[in-house]
């Protein structure tokens, strides 16, 4: 359809005073031949939105430029229909608030940054909504304490929920124990509160369909239109859902391998999960000859926190060996109770139950590593303790050892298991020789996830959801802890995390919460977090497609699949809408209605490039939105000087720049590139999971470009920044364009 | 780092700590503020936060052997400070007096030092003794002014205190003995005789004892009654002598110069006796935390010195019933008191003296 | 479904008092879902406590960053209404249908308002910054910080001269009415979530910590604000007295937590920030020391592997033991701590430029509408069964962020529920 587009120039907050306004103007007006261009000094005061809101209703126009402030601020004010094409240019914070004193250079700037808003605009479509016929229902996977939780919410919220667990009922761990951490005020008492009633309302719950002996055969499709095959003792069911939840729990560790405390040299060293079971069923007695027990000693971090075998903290054995003390006195008032901790762990209300089991006259706590346990002589275990409170060494006997052994998340690694079955097939069809013995290598070291699947997604990348460490799920931890790589699919509980049952409770509800929400905003065709209700979508010129595979390789959310020849095969709701695709593909045949390889490449085009003889340098800069962009407005609030030789263009993640670009620019005569993205690594910052990591590595492949080109690749630099650092931003891109002084003009200018 | 020691918690000696002033014993987290804010407790070897752990896990032999027990004067620092309400210096307190039955021979009697339910039998011997002295005992010729020795006839009660002051010295022994043991097996290296005299000197000024930043009127009180008490112990002992040996007789003048010193020394242990239950009483912190064993042993002592200079003045006033009656409680007392003294905490002046020179601890 | 939940009668479905991450979290996930949200914060910006953080443990990444998405996904979210200098005076009704009376205090700044600095420039008093803890001075007349949402200026007229009006003559888009009035609104909604947060404990109250006494004992909170670029120092770490770049520095674990004379629970976050703030000093001091005197670290989960990072550090050591005593050594200008190391049985009496007090989490409940039930440590104990007032956050139990923001999401979910439920029969 034929837009008609309007340019709103503000020239409020110095902007008037700074700027040329008329010139300005004539850029738009004769330049781009725009039909409407007005300005106005206070743009978004009630009279300035209503001019504009006037000619949307009475000029018909369609498409709308607003040159003025950040388009982060005032964004409410200038909510207009989300479907409608809208640019904004930065006037304020990015020109007239970091170039004080004006003059022609930051004319030029401004000027520039128009042009490019208005191309940009001009290239752009009004966005028109997916709205397909979609599943409401929520698949749970695990029937444990959080499984049953997060369907009795979701269910409680008006949501169908199909419940799948492998064992023949529900409940898992939890369903087993006699008594739960306290849970409310005065919090010194055990929680009797089983899960049994939830377990009952669950199974006869009219939303709620209960699978049980049950497994997830493959799971295929996308939010909102997932197509799962589940396996039970009465053959395959069909289940179509929305959303996934993924509350598979966890596994004690492997205490075989804590031979070195003792596990397996004798039948009274038990793990605690072992001693909930003894304890369950009646009077604790010494497994090795059933005389009731009058000391136990119970060794914390049995396996976690130990680099040799689980690194991290599991969470829960403190509180669970201050249970299971109660269970004992509970039994024996006079039995004596030794606990040999590391660091006692018992975070915020916690501490109560500690001091209250510490209370009892024959607890025994102390700090201390334990160097030995061994078979005593008198039927009993001797453990040997060095480090410890006493300033000596000590050894004690005990009827009964108890391990605290960890937790660890029943969870596979998805791009492991991708490697793995990528490599078995190239260590038998791999072009060379030494290829097949790499791909065999990789085999070897991989061999360990064979058959480890647990929710058998028919994704390209992989069967299971990404891991980022300890095979817990890749999530942007900290602010968003829900936000796996798999969009529609949330893990919660204990394979997300090491915690308890009633954070475990907690947590399935939160899971349940984005669960429902990524189906609402699935029957609206909006994205999900962090373009939260973004309407675009990619699109795929697919006849220009050369197989390369880059792009279903690199989306950070396995959006994409292949079909044999590996031509991608759209999911449009696991699309996060990042770009990444669009960024890695050779053939630029990705583009989103308002965001494209060629609505960039022809805002480069727009930047006017001044003569060699001007000397007056040309830096194209492209920033993440998110946070680089954020950061240059803050150093423009704190009015920091930015020089006026560089064009910042906004990407929505770094990782959708493309590389075709960088030669648009540096064969146009900009004399130099700029990326400035999330730190990336262990720790990466980018909302988009892997996008400036993705450009990095492009950026490799740009060198060849140069090398065509003879141009030096200090041309083009990545820089990672943090959103808080506005204050360093000014002084990066000054020496940056210092190396490009010293490199001197791009000889490509005025070709 | 010395080999492992096989660890056997003493139940009963956890309970009694916990029953006989520790009761908060088992809240100690062991976060070590006590020992920080202890402004006796020295760099190389800090107390109390390792003894409260080794009290939590009734490690009594470690505890027996371990001079910094009684290097604590109590003065609550630690108390005030404990996050978790521990209280170490009761718990300290209570771990001295369970160690102090401990060490004491025969056993039972430290047993029955240890609750008030006993108080009747510990006062009945004495009465009965006394009584049976008064009643039976042969009169002797009366005076012109009212003498004790007309009821209480000065040969017997000599004989009767120095076989007492003979049996105490024994068993006080025996208790020397068992620690000096106890400090031995814990590897406590140090002469103690070389340790014995800065430690009294310490003790004669009580420099350490005024270390305690809260205890300015304890330690004073404490030093005059010290120094009262000695001064009556020497002269008693004398007078006793000079009796037997027919050199002295009593009543002695008030002009005497041994009567004179008595009643000093009578007056300063009085006035210290005072100063020391005031302090007691007066600090709500404090009476909380007094135990029996703390009571019965300064009210014992006190006692003694009130009735003795209270029979004094009615003898002088020949108020004779009333004087006979006082007196009566007075000989009373001053028999429970030296009796008594290996099994209540008396005892400490000769633990703490010894524990002192263990440590190194004199001046 | 979400039809029904939009269908609540009259206006809006959920209330969330408080606009710090928990609140923001609850506000934004619900609304997310189809839910009409009212955000009530009765500070002049959202983002509360994380805001004046400089960095996340264990990711050492800034609160920023998470704070700008979720203020894009409120900006660009109509059904949420967010409401700064607003506070919950009542809460009348019962589940699905409660009546919220709200006061709104006078920013005197309207939305007119576009940042340009004007009455900034032309106020003529300056007051100690708040958001920098008095460490700093700032304009009456002024953001809270630059990266403050609302984007708005804030008046602080009780600071002000008497019939002083230059800030209002000095704006030329009328943005500032100085005779703006509180206003009370009403709002009928199915559920109410609290997530009114915590604050810091006060240092001053331990006395023998000797904060308040030397200026170089600060608390954690503080030493946040003096590592942040937009912090009173710029981001540089330097002892208050002096200015001096510090070459030793002392954390103080449990300053406040785990004591029955203060705060009897742990609050389960100040290992971890001290580890952080460790980690703050050795990367702006190269040749810094820094000891953490701690009772036990309690670095739960993943977070144990952020502790072994740190601990590999050569220059950070960690030292078990109270602190009980620090005090100002005006001979040598540094800070003396005495502490008992109790793994080495040794008292340490050692001085320090800079001495941290980890002081911990109290829950801010005081004046929750009725309803509300409080443990007895004054934190929100979390209703059993399905009710309409919930709890989220710091104010709940004392949490490090994630698991806040979980707890936000699911209190959201509560809502929701409450929301479905009232529209059914509503």
């Amino acid at each position: 359809m034929d837009k008609k587009t309007g340019v709103y120039i503000c020239s409020g907050c110095s902007i008037g005073e700074t700027l040329d306004m008329e010139a300005l103007a004539k850029v738009a007006e004769s330049e781009f031949k725009v039909p409407v261009c007005r300005t106005h000094n206070f743009l978004c005061g009630r009279e300035g939105l209503g001019m504009i809101r006037k000619d949307l209703e009475e000029e018909g126009v369609s498409a709308v430029v607003i040159a003025g402030w950040s388009p982060r601020m005032k964004t409410e004010a200038f909510r207009f229909d989300p479907a409608m094409v809208q640019e904004r240019v930065n006037l304020r914070e990015h020109v007239v608030w970091s170039h004080a004193d004006g003059g022609e250079d930051v004319q030029m700037l401004a000027e520039d940054y128009l042009r490019m808003g208005i191309v940009k605009a001009n290239k752009s479509e009004p966005l028109q909504p997916v709205a397909e016929e979609i599943s409401k229902r929520i698949l749970v996977v695990g029937g444990g304490v959080t499984g049953v939780t997060s369907a009795l919410e979701a269910a409680a919220a008006g949501y169908e929920v199909t419940l799948v667990e492998k064992q023949d009922q529900l409940g898992g761990f939890v369903g087993t124990l006699s008594r739960r951490f306290p849970k409310d005020p005065p919090y010194t008492e055990l929680n009797l509160e089983g899960i049994a009633d939830k377990i009952q309302e669950a199974l006869y719950h009219p939303k709620i369909q209960a699978l049980t002996s049950a497994r997830i055969k493959k799971i295929e499709g996308e939010p909102g239109r997932f197509n799962a095959v589940v396996e039970t003792k009465s053959g395959d069911t069909e289940v179509k859902a929305g959303a996934v939840i993924m509350a598979t729990g966890w596994k004690p560790y492997d205490a075989s391998k804590l031979g070195h405390l003792g596990y397996g040299t004798s039948p009274d060293v038990v793990t605690n999960v072992e001693f909930e079971k003894m304890a369950g069923e009646g009077p604790v007695v010494r497994p090795s000859d059933g005389k009731p027990v009058e000391s136990v000693l119970f060794v914390q971090c049995a396996g976690s926190r130990d680099e040799n075998h689980l690194p991290y903290c599991s969470s829960v054995c403190c509180m669970a060996t201050l249970k299971h003390a109660a269970y004992i006195r509970s039994r024996n008032p006079d039995a004596k109770v030794y606990i040999i901790y590391k660091d006692m762990r018992t975070p915020g209300q916690y501490e109560k139950f500690y001091m209250k089991t510490q209370d009892h006259a024959l607890n025994f706590l102390t700090k201390g590593e334990v160097a030995a346990v061994e078979a005593g002589g008198n039927g009993k275990v001797t453990v040997q303790v060095k480090d410890t409170l006493i300033g000596r060494d000590m050894a004690v006997e005990a009827d009964l050892v108890v391990l605290a052994t960890g937790m660890v998340p029943n969870a596979a690694d998805g791009e492991a298991i991708r490697a793995l079955e990528d490599a078995k097939i190239k260590a038998t069809t791999g072009e060379s020789e030494n290829q097949k013995a790499e791909a065999a290598k990789t085999v070897e070291a991989l061999k360990h996830h064979e058959g480890t699947a647990i929710l058998n997604l028919t994704y390209r990348q992989g069967p299971d959801l990404p891991v980022l460490a300890h095979g817990f799920p890749d999530s942007n931890f900290v602010c968003f802890p829900y936000e796996t790589r798999r969009t529609g699919i949330y893990a919660a509980g204990t394979v997300r995390a090491p915690m308890d049952s009633v954070h475990a409770e907690e947590d399935a509800l939160g899971a349940a919460m984005k669960a429902i929400q990524s189906v609402e905003l699935a029957s609206r065709g909006e994205a999900v977090h962090p373009r939260s209700r973004d309407l675009s979508f990619p699109e795929f010129f697919l006849q220009r497609c050369t197989q390369c595979k880059r792009c279903t390789e690199e989306c950070p959310f396995g959006a994409l699949d292949e079909d044999e020849k590996g031509t991608p095969k759209p999911n449009p709701y696991r699309c996060r809408r990042c770009g990444v695709c669009m960024g890695a593909c050779p053939e630029r045949i990705v583009s989103f209605k308002n965001y494209s390889v060629d609505m960039i490449a022809s805002m480069i085009k727009a930047i006017e490039v001044p003569d060699e003889d001007e000397e007056k340098p040309r830096v194209l800069v492209f920033m993440c939105e998110n946070d680089a962009y954020p950061s240059l407005d803050i150093a423009g609030l704190h009015r920091k000087e930015i020089n006026p030789y560089v064009r910042v263009i906004p990407l929505r993640c770094l990782g959708s720049m493309n590389i075709v670009w960088i030669a648009d620019a540096l064969s146009r005569g900009i004399d130099g590139v700029m990326l400035v993205g999330c730190k990336y690594g262990d720790d990466y910052q980018c909302h988009f999971a892997k996008g400036s990591e993705l450009a990095d590595r492009r950026l490799e492949n740009v060198k060849e470009t140069l090398d065509r080109l003879r141009l030096e690749s200090e041309r083009i630099q990545l820089t990672q920044l943090a959103i808080n650092e506005y204050d360093k931003l000014p002084s990066l891109i000054e020496t940056f364009m210092k190396r490009i002084d010293e490199l001197g003009p791009n000889p490509y200018k005025g070709f | 780092m010395p080999e492992p020691v096989l660890i056997q918690p003493d139940a009963a000696f956890i309970r009694d700590v916990i029953e006989t002033g520790g009761g908060d014993l088992k809240k100690c987290f062991q976060c070590a503020t006590c020992s920080a804010v202890c402004t006796l407790s020295p760099e190389d070897a800090p107390f109390p936060r390792k003894q409260m752990i080794e009290a939590q896990w009734g490690l009594k032999e470690h505890l027996a052997g371990d001079p910094a027990v009684w290097l604590c004067h109590n003065c609550g620092d630690c108390t005030t400070n404990c996050p978790r309400g521990a209280r170490p210096g009761d718990v300290l307190g209570a771990v001295r007096s369970a160690l102090i039955r401990a060490f004491s021979f025969p056993r039972f009697m430290g047993s029955l030092l240890a609750s008030p339910k006993w108080l009747p039998l510990l006062y009945l011997l004495p009465v009965i003794i006394f009584g049976a002295i008064a009643l039976l005992g042969p009169k002797a010729v009366s005076t012109a002014s009212p003498e004790f020795a007309e009821l209480f006839p000065i040969p017997i009660l000599e004989a009767l205190f120095f076989t007492v002051s003979g049996l105490v010295v024994i068993v006080l022994a025996v208790g020397l003995t068992r620690f000096i043991r106890a400090l031995r097996a814990a590897g406590c290296k140090e002469s103690i005789l070389k340790g014995l005299a800065p430690a009294v000197a310490d003790i004669a000024t009580h420099k350490r004892f005024r270390k305690c930043s809260k205890e300015q009127t304890r330690s004073w009180g404490h030093l005059l009654t010290f120094w009262g008490f000695v001064g009556l112990a020497v002269m008693g002992t004398a007078v006793g002598i000079g009796t037997m040996a027919g050199i002295m007789h009593t009543p002695l003048a008030l002009t005497s110069p041994w009567k004179v010193f008595a009643n000093v020394c009578a007056a300063v242990v009085f006035v210290g006796c005072v100063m020391l239950l005031v302090d007691r009483v007066r600090d709500p912190e404090k009476r909380a935390s007094s135990t029996y064993f703390d009571w019965f042993f300064l009210l014992t002592l006190a006692g003694v010195v009130f009735t003795g200079i209270l029979s004094e003045t009615l003898r002088l006033g020949s108020a004779v019933w009333a004087m006979y009656t006082v007196y009566f409680v007075h000989l009373v007392l001053i028999f429970t008191l030296f009796l008594y003294a290996p099994y209540s905490k008396f005892a400490h002046f000769l633990y703490r003296t010894v524990a002192m020179a263990a440590a190194g601890k004199g001046t | 479904m979400n039809d029904t939940a939009t269908k609540h009668p009259e206006g809006e479905d959920l209330l969330v008092i408080g606009g710090g991450i928990a609140g923001m979290t609850a506000a934004i996930e619900a609304a997310e879902a189809g839910c009409r949200v009212v955000l009530v914060e009765k500070s002049p910006s959202l983002g509360g406590r994380v805001a004046a953080v400089n960095q996340y443990f264990p990711k050492l990444c800034p609160p920023a960053c998470g704070l700008e998405i979720n203020y894009k996904r409120i900006k660009n979210n109509p059904a949420i209404q967010v409401l700064t200098m607003a506070e919950v005076e009542n809460v009348t009704g019962e589940p699905g249908d409660y009546t919220v009376s709200v006061r709104i205090a006078p920013r005197y700044v309207t939305e007119a308002c576009t940042l340009c600095g004007d009455c900034t420039d032309a106020c003529k008093v300056e007051i100690p910054d708040p958001f920098n803890f008095g460490l700093s001075k700032t304009k009456a007349a002024g953001m809270v910080h630059k990266g403050a949402f609302p984007a708005q200026y804030v008046i602080h007229r009780e600071a002000c001269p008497d019939n002083c009006r230059s800030c209002e003559a000095a704006c030329q888009y009328g943005a500032v009415h100085l005779a703006q009035q509180v206003e009370r609104r009403t709002f009928h909604v199915a559920a109410v979530v609290a997530a009114t947060g915590w604050a810091p404990y006060d240092a001053a109250k331990l006395d023998n910590l000797g904060y308040g006494k030397t200026p170089d004992v600060v608390t954690n909170v503080i030493m946040e604000r003096l590592a942040s670029p937009d912090g009173p120092t710029g981001g540089k770490i330097l002892r208050p007295s002096d200015g001096k770049a510090p070459s030793r520095v002392a954390f103080v674990q449990c300053a406040g937590s785990r004591d029955e004379n203060h705060l009897p629970y742990c609050s389960a976050v100040c290992c971890p920030a001290s580890l952080k703030q460790a980690t703050y000093v050795r990367e702006q001091h190269p040749d810094a020391e820094v000891t953490i005197f701690y009772i036990d670290i309690r670095t739960l989960g993943r977070l144990e592997d952020f502790y072994s990072k740190v601990a590999k550090d050569e220059k950070i050591r960690l030292v078990k033991g109270k602190v009980a005593k620090v005090s100002g050594d005006a001979g040598t200008g540094g800070v003396t701590v005495e502490v008992e190391d109790v793994m080495g049985g040794r008292k340490l009496t050692e001085t320090f430029d800079l001495v941290v007090l980890a002081t911990g989490i109290v829950p801010q409940t005081d004046g929750l509408p009725e309803g509300f039930v409080l443990d007895e440590f004054n934190f929100i104990a979390q209703p059993a069964g399905r009710t309409g007032l919930y709890a989220a956050g710091c104010a709940r139990r004392p949490e490090e962020v994630s698991a806040t923001v979980q707890d936000g999401t699911g209190s959201a979910l509560r809502a929701f529920q409450c929301v479905v439920r009232s529209a059914h029969h509503g």
